[in-house]
């Protein structure tokens, strides 16, 4: 056994094999036999669809669920899982793709957590608070040590939580999605980090839908496709269109071709725009069927601009003027009387009921097409949810599953197909493919389009550029919470965007 | 194959935990399972259950509403003050809901346009109510009440008590409010995520102030019964009632972290206590014991809960708390 392995891993002796891995959640299989194998040092990507296994994969790895069979071996020792506490004391480090970190506490403090310096139980804050400095600094990362998590910026959580994960000095780290809700410059600094840990021995397994990213990064990469392993390829042994088609097993264009020209009608004037969040002086028009993206680095100003414009935060002077309407908008309810809609940043918590099912997930803005007078038709609810369903494409074992159970990439659908179940004529769409697998991310960008064709003014801010260069009519780049520029023509210019967004 | 589940959130084990129960009591004592026993666990409930319908809804979305204790108080009082002073039986009833639907306006009102905790704002406004209703009796019961007062709380129809026929109405309402009025479905969904809730263009604060009128206008409902079952206002009255009612939405599968529950799951947690208190009762247990049995009882059912959810999802996952201690009187 243990020969065979060092024979298939060339020369160095793997760190982590796992084999013929399985999980199944009730009647849902996740895992149907995951093979993987990591050497030491080595830079390690995971890759696959939506709902392909990679998430309950390294769920497994770090111990927070058990699995139903297979082999974990750590080192050529059967690797015993029974806890988080298992994969952290044998040095296996995550960051998941969801803030795990404590909101009331403050940066340092969350830095520090489960490892506080203590003696005999009195904490050492001057040693924390060093430790917590070196984490930081190890990052070039400028966000103040006492600032309590819950005033940080999506971006700036994950961060810090690499920060953290970092600091510990590892064996294996694990990384999922770390780059989704980082501007370019961040996640740079982070790419020379890992090749620096990677040097001292640790070895990284890294999941990221951002293709090129992993071209550039990982040594090897590993494919999984519902549930199974594909293969593991080496660095340069695959392009980028091959390994598209074994994640999903046909190829998938990334470029949205048939975009339909705007209508001449400005449906939405923002004039002099300043917020509390800090935006200063925005000018811009969105005209009938236009798609405008936002583009701009962490901490631009592209969630607060998403955010002003649906109401949600008040705004301090300017104005916001819709093209069919004078009515005031005093609350986001206010925006979606009028007819905006918004698909917030963070999935996990402004955008779904957790608890709740697909269906109720679906219908929750509904409430005029499955209600008269406050009482709801439910069979039309249903029906309605199960249109929205297959036009979507959720995959779901039905509308009344918890929406809970489904990948990232089908609950943010669910949360994009509230809006086709009560159609809007404005949309906000707040980086909507955050931490979305290929396939999925080009199903929401064929809506969008397919939206916009039908008369829907969308405003889609990202943190990619290349999926706004594939989707966007124009793009206005913001620096600083103010407008640099904009972008338009048939030929939007990736380096142009990213000049203005830079300052340089 | 299918597995059989056992959730409390399906109303399963609660059912299973109630019919064992009467089960047990009907061997043990040939008491329980007569008529005049089954009217009164009955009547008994229904206080409960009426205020505790509403209640639910106020926890599924997130909130909790220990008023109701002091309202039943307040609004007995007020009722037999009005009744006693000459207005009309229906207006003076009419009188008694009213004073609880202001105090659940108050609720509303200090909860979501001031922000204060529900906890905190309902412990308060318990207090208030059963302070004003102890002031306006001078701490002394009102006894001084036209005869066909006590028609309401002690009367039949049939052989079914009327407390209990207008709790079979209540939890009916209440059901299809929950079920089939987007109130119930923003009430759900406020509770599972207030904040994806505003930005889906729900109006949250409308949506949660109204609930509270709701569940005070409940509790006063509830008062005026106790008060005609009673004949007279007691400002004693409904002394632990918060207790029962959140008792009985727990063991109902009620989330206190809102998100989840179900009217008609509430009805039988009402049920359970009710028939265990009257168990303990016809066997002669102590009351003192009964206060243990009944704190015992609650640990038990929800821990029991959140061990068999446990066993069907992966660790490391937040499980709703219904675990969360509830705020006792």
């Amino acid at each position: 056994m243990d020969e065979q392995i060092g024979m298939s891993a060339a020369s160095s002796r793997p760190l982590l094999v796992a084999t013929g891995i399985t999980k199944a959640y009730g009647g849902v299989v996740a895992l149907r036999g995951a093979d993987l194998e990591v050497l030491p040092g080595e830079i390690h990507a995971l890759l696959g669809e939506n709902g392909a296994g990679k998430s309950t994969l390294i769920k497994i790895l770090v111990g927070a669920i058990h699995r139903d069979g297979g082999d974990l071996l750590w080192r050529g020792e059967p690797l015993v899982m029974e806890s988080r506490r298992d994969a952290i004391e044998k040095g296996i480090r995550v960051v998941f793709q969801h803030s795990a970190l404590i909101e009331h506490l403050t940066v340092e403090e969350n830095l520090v957590l489960g490892e506080e310096d203590a003696r005999m139980g009195w904490i050492d804050r001057r040693a924390m608070a060093r430790r917590a400095q070196e984490a930081l600094a190890e990052l070039d990362l400028d966000i103040d040590l006492k600032t309590p998590v819950s005033r940080l910026k999506v971006g700036e959580r994950q961060l810090v939580e690499i920060a953290r994960a970092l600091s510990a000095e590892g064996k294996l780290l694990i990384l999922d999605e770390p780059t989704a809700s980082l501007s370019e410059g961040d996640a740079e600094r982070l790419f020379a980090l890992l090749r620096k840990a990677t040097g001292r021995g640790t070895a990284v397994i890294y999941i990221s839908h951002r293709l090129d990213e992993v071209l550039n990064l990982a040594d090897r990469i590993t494919i999984l496709r519902d549930g199974a392993s594909v293969g593991t390829v080496s660095r340069g042994e695959k392009s980028k269109s091959e390994l598209v088609s074994m994640m999903v097993g046909r190829y998938v264009p990334d470029r949205v071709e048939d975009l339909a020209p705007p209508g001449g009608d400005v449906v939405l004037r923002v004039e002099g725009l300043c917020t509390a969040t800090g935006l200063t002086d925005i000018d811009f028009e969105l005209h009938e069927g236009e798609i405008l993206g936002v583009y701009g680095l962490l901490g631009s100003g592209r969630t607060e601009l998403a955010r002003a414009l649906m109401a949600a935060d008040p705004i301090s002077g300017g104005s916001i003027q819709l093209g069919w309407t004078d009515r005031p908008l005093r609350s986001v309810s206010d925006a979606c009387d009028a007819g905006l809609g918004m698909v917030p940043e963070d999935r996990l918590t402004e955008g779904v009921f957790p608890v709740l099912s697909v269906r109720e997930n679906l219908t929750v803005a509904a409430g005029s097409r499955v209600s008269r007078g406050g009482w709801v038709d439910t069979k039309r609810e249903r029906r309605l949810a199960e249109e929205a369903k297959s036009q979507l494409s959720i995959v779901a074992p039905s509308v009344e599953a918890r929406i809970s159970t489904l990948s990232g990439g089908n609950q943010q659908k669910a949360v994009m197909g509230r809006w086709f179940l009560s159609p809007r004529r404005v949309l906000v769409l707040d980086d909507p493919t955050v931490g979305v697998d290929v396939g999925a991310r080009h199903e929401i960008h064929r809506l969008i389009a397919q939206l916009a064709s039908e008369g829907t003014s969308i405003v889609l801010t990202s943190s990619d550029l290349d999926e706004l260069v594939a989707l966007c009519h124009r793009i206005m780049v913001l620096r600083n919470k103010q407008v640099a520029g904009f972008v338009d023509g048939n030929d939007l210019d990736k380096s142009e965007c990213l000049h203005l967004a830079l300052g340089a | 194959m299918r597995r059989f589940t056992l959730d409390m959130s399906k109303g399963l084990t609660t059912l299973v935990i109630l019919l064992i129960l009467c089960a047990v009591l009907s061997v043990l004592n040939e008491n329980f399972l007569t008529t005049a026993n089954i009217q009164n666990v009955l009547r008994q409930v229904s206080v409960t259950a009426i205020s505790a319908a509403a209640v639910t809804l106020v926890m599924v979305a997130g909130g909790l509403d220990l008023s109701v204790g002091g309202v039943v108080a307040l609004s007995g009082v007020t009722a037999a003050l009005l009744a006693g002073g000459g207005v009309p039986l229906g207006a003076a009833f009419l009188g008694g809901v009213l004073v609880g639907l202001v105090v659940g306006l108050l609720n509303g009102i200090l909860v979501v346009s001031l922000g204060i905790n529900s906890v905190i704002a309902t412990l308060g406004t318990m207090s208030i109510s059963r302070g004003v209703a102890q002031l306006l009796t001078n701490g002394s019961p009102v006894h001084q009440v036209p005869p066909d007062f006590r028609e309401l709380g002690t009367g039949f129809l049939g052989v079914v008590p009327i407390p209990v026929v207008l709790m079979l109405l209540t939890i009916f309402v209440f059901v299809v409010v929950q079920r089939r009025t987007l109130l119930g479905k923003h009430a759900v969904a406020i509770g599972s995520n207030l904040e994806a809730a505003r930005l889906a263009g729900i109006r949250v604060n409308r949506v949660r102030v109204m609930l509270f009128v709701i569940s005070g206008a409940m509790a006063g409902f509830g008062g005026v019964i106790i008060a005609s079952r009673l004949n007279s206002g007691q400002p004693n009255a409904g002394l632990g009632f918060e207790f029962a009612v959140i008792v009985a939405a727990v063991l109902g599968g009620t989330s206190l972290s809102g998100g989840e529950g179900r009217v008609e799951g509430t009805l039988i947690g009402a049920l359970i206590v009710g028939v265990l208190s009257n168990g303990l009762n016809l066997l002669g247990v102590a009351p003192f014991w009964q206060n243990v049995v009944e704190g015992v009882v609650l640990v038990l059912a929800v821990g029991l809960d959140l061990l068999l959810r446990k066993a069907r999802r992966p660790i490391g996952r937040e499980i709703p708390a219904a675990a969360a201690s509830p705020t006792t009187p």
